[in-house]
């Protein structure tokens, strides 16, 4: 076959691909569910100008800072520029100052003041947490990685966790295979039956890592009639095993407590009776002890669902200086319309109002969504109402009295998940980070934190 | 827009390579190729020097141009690895014949240049971390090294050029253009197949010839290659297999089984799908490239998967790593240094008393064997290069243990399969029930994933032996010469164990692919051990319908893809043939609606999220 033959085809069938592309209706064809779609000759021709469009311009304004009264209201008004800001209650410059006074006296006084991180999916696994963690305690003190589950959910890069004798969980939210237990979740939004005897194993992963070892171990239960016990076994310095028991008879929600003379790397807990298990805290020395609760598929509306009285007595029992919530992913796509944003909203404030219900003494910050991405027409683009959903949430947020923090601003706004993702910073979905991605924004989040912290005080 | 589109096409830009998938790689394709008509049409009368010279340098310069589109200034790599390849095969067969020793010193400098050029640009970071590990040092490499695109090739390429030389396959190639463009031919020059010069060479000397039919071909394999690696590949990467291996956890056990399988088909569909592509498109210009995948996932054991698997890198294996090593006569030290290196560096890097314990067992067995068995040493020897030949295939696929792991499993699936051959039925049925209980009682005393995992998969493996033993003992009563290997049953169910055998070790394979060599190691054994995690972890069936129901494009889309890989041989010939001769109108037509339906799955959207709380 001539190749001049070859090539007439060739050329026959660019012509006829070209003439596709400029007759095809720029919208597509809907047939049923499916839209059939061609490109137009200016999108193959152009893709430059198209990666021009989608690029990010980071807002670099700052506004004219005027005399200020105090330091802190001067640096809230130079930060109202910056991509990690904090939206404030009534632009409360001292928001944070009660977690403040908490946070720098938390070691003289030998407080552990907890952090606890409630989340989505982005936060499993301890990412994010463990670096808002690392952050606060090389500046306030403490140690430990926060409170776990007393049987493994998922794992985490923090600590490695087994256990024995299966208790049942009791959560929320999750698969069928959860059973559902009228409120009595607590603080990790989940529980455990003791339906047998469980030993649990905690061990860090990390043993370079030396701020991770515990000193203090504290089961949060409740009771229910009937005796409980638990031991905890480690070994001390020389290498040997101790042990050392509690039991408590009394039903309701309770606290056993261990402080061990050295810091450890591995504890075992041993726990028997009737009840159900909160949590075990693994902290480290006095300080800001922070808390990684993910809650996979979940929008943040859980709060309302657990006990109100099991709740408050639990949060007594763990001096808490700040809640974080992390929400919003899970909902963005579904947020089309004014109204649906109004719903989602109203229910967030309701669980904010039950969080300060039960927890007073602890401030509250709403973290909102990342930038997401859906596929149009063969290219990633952020959510057309991504903004309006964070600005229902910022009114709403601040409305009852906490603070919002926008990881959608601190990435670069509008678009900015494609770019992340061409780093190797988000995962293919556009929609999660990657472990790279999730420690640069733990890093922006409790730098940003820290600032807010630190500049807060009168 | 024309000419600064045209302008576009031939800058160079990082973020655009030229992809065999996009638009820009067919225009630049047929810009070359009317140039091409040009010097080829005008070729009249005999095919001269001259005429050779002008076609092969023309292509050349192409195939320069489009690797500087893909890789830049990389470029002056490829020039410096041609053109020391070319020159040590003159110097290698001048040396021929005088001296035979000191062509083996050229040889062995053409090898290392093209290996050191490969470590430097592979296996820097790779040796840098195992070397941190062991020592508990945190060295790191000053300047940022970027892997030059089909460096794995084209250096492989050169040092079997070399060594065919010195072996005498071949002589030396002449003109320095002619190498040139034998060793940057364009379609194979960024993902194979890996031509051999005794293969290729010849054609640089033949005038241009294509038959109707093989015109038809070419099309068939373009077409072919463009909606394997568009529909089955990409769209099941995008939509499912990426998503649960870029956070195993999210997913439930079924999703992340589900990904393993369909991964299979994906790279599969990727990989040849672009040597279908290289193929064909080689043709139009009247080269051809070796069959680089004949059906893989037909095969009934790892060792014939490996046969019809890239199928250019297994026989370069062969012919420059396994033979050499001592193939199935003997072992050479290299052998030994070889394997017991790589469980020596395992067990230092595990930094953990178990892996060292099991490490230093395994290395005294080998060596008691040796030294117990002597009647069994070829055997023994044969083997040794054996594992060899898998782990450092597996080593060429990326620089990170999971890949070494992976050609590790396959080495291990092979001899067990070689030794499975040897052994009498009622040594079978021993062994599969003694491996069947203790794995269950593995799983007893050490609860973990991976030991349910194992646990599931032997005793899966026991009941389908059982069934396929008590069927033969039945009918043999009746059909006395009754032989159940050759049996349908027995060639599914062998097919399928070898499709979820080579599946399984892939979950090493993709969780060590696309990573930053600098975090390579960590980031795909993180990958690896938690997909491993969930996947033993206890499943929840009520979910698997509802999966499926959401992803069924996906899983339409992987069941179709393997009917049609596990059509017959013959059948697929004959379609292919009806293709390539149906009317050059009818080809146009059907590339059109082709491509019409591929740009559909380009824009489609999505799945979105569902979520399955562990």
């Amino acid at each position: 076959m001539k190749p001049k033959k070859i090539l007439l085809l060739f050329a026959i069938l660019i012509a006829l691909l070209a003439l596709l592309c400029i007759f095809f209706p720029k919208n597509g064809v809907t047939i049923g569910k499916t839209t059939l779609r061609m490109p137009t000759l200016e999108t193959i021709m152009h893709h430059d100008e198209l990666l021009a469009k989608a690029e990010i311009e980071e807002v670099m304004d700052t506004l004219p800072i005027e005399e200020a009264a105090s330091e802190a209201e001067r640096f809230i008004m130079e930060m109202e520029g910056d991509s990690t800001r904090f939206w404030l209650p009534d632009d409360d410059p001292h928001f944070f100052q009660p977690l403040y006074e908490k946070l720098s006296s938390a070691k003289a006084n030998h407080r552990f003041v907890r952090i606890l991180h409630y989340g989505d999916s982005q936060i499993e696994m301890d990412r994010i947490s463990n670096r808002i963690r690392t952050r606060l305690q090389r500046e306030f003190g403490g140690g430990g990685c926060g409170m776990m589950p007393i049987a493994p959910i998922i794992p985490t890069m923090t600590m490695s966790h087994y256990a024995s004798g299966e208790p049942q969980r009791q959560s929320p939210f999750g698969d069928t295979l959860v059973v559902r237990a009228h409120g009595n979740y607590g603080p990790m939004v989940q529980s455990h039956r003791l339906a047998s005897p469980v030993s649990a194993t905690y061990t860090i992963r990390d043993k370079k890592e030396h701020n991770l070892a515990m000193q203090r171990v504290k089961l949060i239960f409740n009771n229910r009639p009937g005796p409980i016990s638990a031991t905890l076994k480690w070994k001390d310095a020389s290498g040997s095993w101790q042990s050392l028991d509690y039991s408590e008879n009394e039903a309701g929600v309770h606290a056993m407590e261990w402080e061990l003379d050295t810091a450890v790397e591995s504890v075992r807990l041993n726990v028997n009776g009737t009840g159900d298990i909160y949590g075990v805290l693994l902290d480290g020395t006095p300080g800001v002890a922070v808390d990684n609760i993910p809650m996979r598929g979940c929008s943040g509306q859980q709060f309302t669902q657990i006990n109100r009285d099991q709740l408050a007595s639990a949060y007594a029992l763990m001096d808490v200086g700040l809640i974080i919530m992390q929400f919003g992913g899970n909902s963005v796509p579904y947020l089309k319309y004014q109204k649906s944003r109004d719903e989602y909203c109203e229910a967030i404030g309701k669980q904010i109002d039950r969080l300060k219900e039960c927890c007073p003494e602890a401030t509250i910050l709403f973290v909102g969504p990342s930038d997401m991405s859906e596929r149009y027409n063969g290219n990633w683009r952020t959510y057309p109402h991504m903004e309006q959903v964070i600005e229902s949430l910022i009114q709403t947020v601040n409305a009852h009295g906490a603070a919002y923090w926008s990881i959608y601003h601190a990435m670069g706004g509008n678009g900015s998940m494609e770019r992340w993702y061409q780093q190797g910073l988000s995962g293919v979905d556009h929609v999660h980070f990657s472990q790279k991605g999730a420690d640069k924004m733990g890093d922006i989040m409790g730098e940003a934190l820290l600032k807010y912290i630190k500049n807060s005080k009168l | 827009m024309f000419l600064h589109y045209l302008k576009q096409l031939f800058a160079f830009d990082s973020s655009h390579p030229l992809l065999f998938t996009q638009f820009d790689f067919w225009a630049f394709f047929f810009i070359v190729f009317a140039v091409f008509c040009l010097i080829v049409g005008r070729q009249k009368g005999p095919f001269t020097k001259g005429h050779r010279l002008l076609r092969n340098t023309y292509l050349f310069l192409v195939s320069v141009l489009f690797y500087y589109k893909t890789s830049g200034w990389f470029v002056l790599l490829l020039f410096f690895s041609t053109l020391s390849g070319w020159i040590i095969g003159i110097l290698l067969d001048k040396e021929q014949s005088e001296s035979r020793r000191k062509a083996k010193i050229w040889m062995a400098l053409g090898v290392i240049i093209n290996l050191a050029v490969l470590f430097f640009f592979k296996y820097a970071y790779f040796f840098t971390d195992i070397f941190n590990t062991i020592t508990n040092s945190h060295y790191s490499i000053a300047i940022k090294i970027i892997l030059p695109v089909g460096i794995s090739f084209f250096t492989f390429q050169n040092i079997s050029y070399i060594v065919d030389v010195y072996k005498r396959k071949i002589t030396h190639v002449e003109n320095v253009l002619d190498f040139a463009f034998y060793t940057t031919f364009f379609p194979q020059l960024v993902a194979g197949p890996i031509i051999r010069a005794d293969q290729f060479v010849p054609q640089l000397y033949k005038p241009f010839f294509l038959s109707r039919r093989q015109f038809g071909i070419a099309v068939f394999w373009i077409l072919n290659g463009l909606l394997k690696k568009i529909i089955l590949s990409d769209y099941l990467a995008v939509s499912f297999i990426d998503r649960v291996f870029d956070n195993p956890l999210l997913y439930t056990p079924f999703e992340n089984c589900a990904a393993l399988f369909v991964y299979s088909l994906q790279v599969y569909a990727d990989f040849s799908g672009y040597t279908d592509i290289a193929i064909g498109v080689a043709m139009l210009m009247g080269f051809y490239l070796p069959k680089n995948f004949n059906s893989p996932y037909k095969a009934t054991n790892p060792a014939g998967f490996w046969k019809r698997w890239h199928i250019s890198l297994s026989n370069w294996l062969k012919d420059y790593l396994y033979i050499p090593l001592g193939g199935n006569r003997s072992a050479s030290w290299p052998s030994y240094v070889i394997l017991g290196g790589i469980l020596i560096i395992i067990a230092l890097m595990a930094k953990n008393l178990y892996a060292t314990l099991v490490v230093s067992a395994v290395i005294t067995l080998l060596i008691a064997v040796y030294i117990l068995f002597p009647k069994h040493r070829k055997e023994f020897n044969t083997n040794v290069n054996n594992m060899d030949t898998m782990l450092l295939g597996g080593l060429w696929h990326g620089a990170s243990f999971n890949f070494i792991t992976w050609g590790g499993l396959n080495g291990l699936g092979i001899l067990i399969y070689k030794w499975w051959k040897k052994i009498a039925p009622a040594g079978r049925i021993i062994a599969v029930t003694l491996t069947a209980g203790l794995t269950w009682v593995l799983h007893i005393v050490m609860p973990c994933p991976l030991l349910n995992m194992l646990n599931f998969t032997t005793i899966v493996i026991f009941i389908a032996y059982t069934l396929l033993n008590i069927t033969q003992l039945i009918v043999q009563h009746w059909k006395q010469d009754f032989n159940i290997q050759k049996t349908s049953a027995s060639i599914i169910w062998n097919t399928l164990l070898t499709f979820t055998f080579i599946s399984f070790t892939r979950l090493f394979f993709r969780s060590g692919s696309n990573l930053d060599p600098a975090e390579a190691n960590e980031v795909a054994w993180r990958t690896a051990s938690q997909m491993v995690n969930q996947i033993g972890s206890s499943w929840n069936l009520q979910q698997i319908p509802q999966i499926v129901s959401h992803y069924s494009a996906v899983f339409i889309l992987f069941a179709i893809g393997m009917i049609i890989h596990w059509l017959p041989e013959h059948f697929k010939r004959r379609y292919r043939l009806w293709f390539a001769q149906m009317p050059a109108t009818f080809l146009v037509i059907i590339s059109l609606i082709a491509i019409f339906i591929m740009r559909q799955f380009v824009t489609a959207d999505v799945q979105p999220f569902i979520y399955f709380q562990f």
